[in-house]
């Protein structure tokens, strides 16, 4: 297994790498060279002389090899950079946005969790029925309504008409549910087709077909037999959908002034906040590796066929 | 007959196409023209939807909003076809290690997010259309290269494409009179999906401000305009209906297709 997961990495670190050199070339391509805005900062008169030893000073005037290689260096030590907008340090500022957007990201899987088991379920339960429709249509609903603009409606319907939760912002818990439940919609839909025909396939395998013989509930197929034969397909799919989970939730964070990475991140573009946005670049793809390096552990760990597959 | 299940998802979608395209001839006002004396008027003879903020007609950005925002996603959904098809033909007829290749690096890229390549562009060459459009394309075209290139590489193993290789067909030919026939089916399924997904994207990012600029209608940049007005719902309810209308039936329609598809081979 740990072979497997190291020639994974030796696939996932040539991205990596493409990734730094792709966000330490947007800084250094900008129109405004790097020893001008820095006199600007410090209030220095630009001439020719001071230009100059700023240059040797910053490292400037070396080979751009060198130079990347000593910003990969600075990256590595936590060194960020310090963010236009806040003067603080991009690693700080990411992180604090990285813990909302986390919390949102945890309660969001809660909602698909909770109603993707429902719904795919009872569905597979009682398949072809009105409900099953009901079910069907419902998916197709949420999967292809825009996810701003359900924001608003429910913030329109609850918080405004209702005044039941509230508008914007963070606190308390129930600051969360909305937002969460937005971004879980269109997730809960794909889920629960999935389940449902993974449900419906595994129950025409003969293994179901012999539980039914020797007696056991109906219940207890379900859950002992059945839902764990769908875990395998399920888990790699929740692996592709998690990198466009942390950038949908740059909408739904839009919408409900939600102070997560995402709102950070259109902030940063909008007030041209280099530092922020070659730092949120470097964090998401790290992330998104990450990711997907603990996804493939959890295949090999959850499923037989997938492992036997890999390993051999 | 089966077939005539598409003209549900097919209906709605054709007639907002047929309006949007109609917008000159059909919206009462420029879309753009300020009346401030009128603003937030309720719908009425004068204004069938009513007026936004700064006094512009609601219906007649509806329909230019439309243009904008299903001719991106036309466009671009084309674009990542025609090169996601090409590149996924060409692999799966190599075959060996470039094809691999390409399914090995649409596994990494799929589950990439894609805001991350259009915020290096947008960062490079500012805020606009084409920038989003370009970024959508680079991330959009695997999921066609991989589609057509798992199919090119099954259809290969058919006797019929070994027997006329035997003739001496050319491999040109080969590829466009036998194996594209054979992908077709798929494509346009995987087609409507994507369509719908891109609309979704285009109008998520005019939303964020990283599409159209300002003047310009789009659905998604309407739903912007509105979210300072909470008390006016009817900002913003017209044009989320029409993005939600149009994905949806997308989205059928290509689950459709790929279901009548299954029916009749499988």
């Amino acid at each position: 297994m740990l072979r497997h997961l190291l020639r994974e990495m030796f696939l996932l670190i040539p991205l990596l790498f493409f990734v730094s050199i792709v966000a330490f070339f947007l800084v250094r391509c900008l129109p405004v060279d790097g020893a001008t805005a820095y006199l600007n900062s410090i209030q220095v008169p630009i001439t020719q002389e001071s230009l100059s030893t700023i240059r040797k000073e910053l490292g400037l005037d070396e080979p751009v090899f060198i130079q990347y290689l000593r910003w990969l260096g600075q990256i590595l030590h936590g060194n960020w950079g310090y963010s236009y907008q806040t003067k603080r340090p991009v690693l700080e500022e990411l992180g604090r946005g990285f813990s909302y957007t986390a919390l949102l990201t945890m309660a969001t899987l809660l909602w698909i969790f909770v109603c993707s088991s429902v719904l795919g379920i009872t569905s597979a339960l009682h398949s072809n029925s009105i409900w099953d429709h009901c079910v069907r249509f419902l998916t197709s609903f949420l999967s292809s309504i825009p996810k701003f603009w359900l924001g608003f409606l429910l913030i329109i319907f609850f918080s405004l008409k209702l005044k039941l939760l509230p508008v914007q912002g963070v606190g308390t818990w129930q600051h969360l549910i909305l937002p969460s439940f937005t971004l879980s919609c269109s997730y809960t839909a794909i889920y629960t087709k999935l389940l449902r025909t993974q449900i419906l396939e595994c129950s025409q395998q003969p293994f179901i077909f012999y539980t039914h013989t020797r007696g056991f509930s109906k219940r207890h197929i379900m859950f002992h037999h059945i839902l764990p034969n769908t875990l395998p397909s399920l888990l790699s799919s929740f692996t592709i959908h998690c990198g466009s989970l942390f950038s949908g939730s740059v909408l739904v964070e839009t919408v409900f002034g939600w102070p997560g990475l995402g709102r950070m991140c259109v902030d940063a573009v909008n007030a041209r906040n280099y530092p922020m946005i070659q730092g949120y670049i470097l964090f998401l793809c790290t992330l998104f590796v990450g990711i997907n390096l603990l996804s493939e552990c959890l295949c090999i760990t959850f499923s037989p066929q997938y492992r036997q597959e890999k390993l051999q | 007959m089966k077939k005539k299940r598409l003209l549900l998802p097919l209906a709605p979608l054709l007639l907002l196409l047929f309006l949007c395209l109609m917008a000159p001839i059909l919206s009462p006002y420029d879309p753009n023209q300020l009346d401030t004396v009128s603003k937030f008027l309720p719908p009425s003879t004068l204004h069938p939807l009513g007026t936004d903020y700064l006094g512009r007609d609601l219906l007649s950005r509806l329909l230019w909003g439309g243009r904008t925002t299903l001719g991106y996603a036309a466009m671009i959904s084309i674009f990542s076809m025609a090169i996601g098809t090409f590149i996924g033909i060409f692999s799966g007829w190599m075959g060996g290690i470039i094809a691999k290749a390409v399914i090995k690096s649409s596994d990494i890229l799929r589950s990439f997010p894609n805001i991350v390549l259009v915020m290096i562009f947008m960062t490079f060459w500012g805020t606009n259309m084409y920038c989003l459009s370009l970024a959508l394309i680079l991330t959009r075209w695997i999921w066609y290269a991989r589609v057509s290139s798992t199919i090119t590489i099954l259809q290969k193993r058919r006797p019929s494409i070994l027997a006329s290789q035997l003739v001496g067909c050319k491999t040109s030919d080969l590829l466009i009179h036998h194996i594209f026939p054979a992908i077709l089916p798929q494509l346009s399924s995987v087609f409507f999906i994507d369509f719908g997904h891109t609309l979704l994207a285009i109008s998520g990012y005019s939303f964020l401000g990283f599409g159209v600029l300002p003047p310009q209608a789009e659905w998604g940049a309407m739903i912007r305009d509105g979210q300072n007005y909470l008390s006016h719902p009817e900002m913003m309810v017209w044009s989320g209906l029409c993005i939600l209308i149009v994905v949806l039936s997308a989205n059928t329609l290509g689950d459709y297709i790929r279901d009548l598809w299954e029916e009749t081979h499988i």
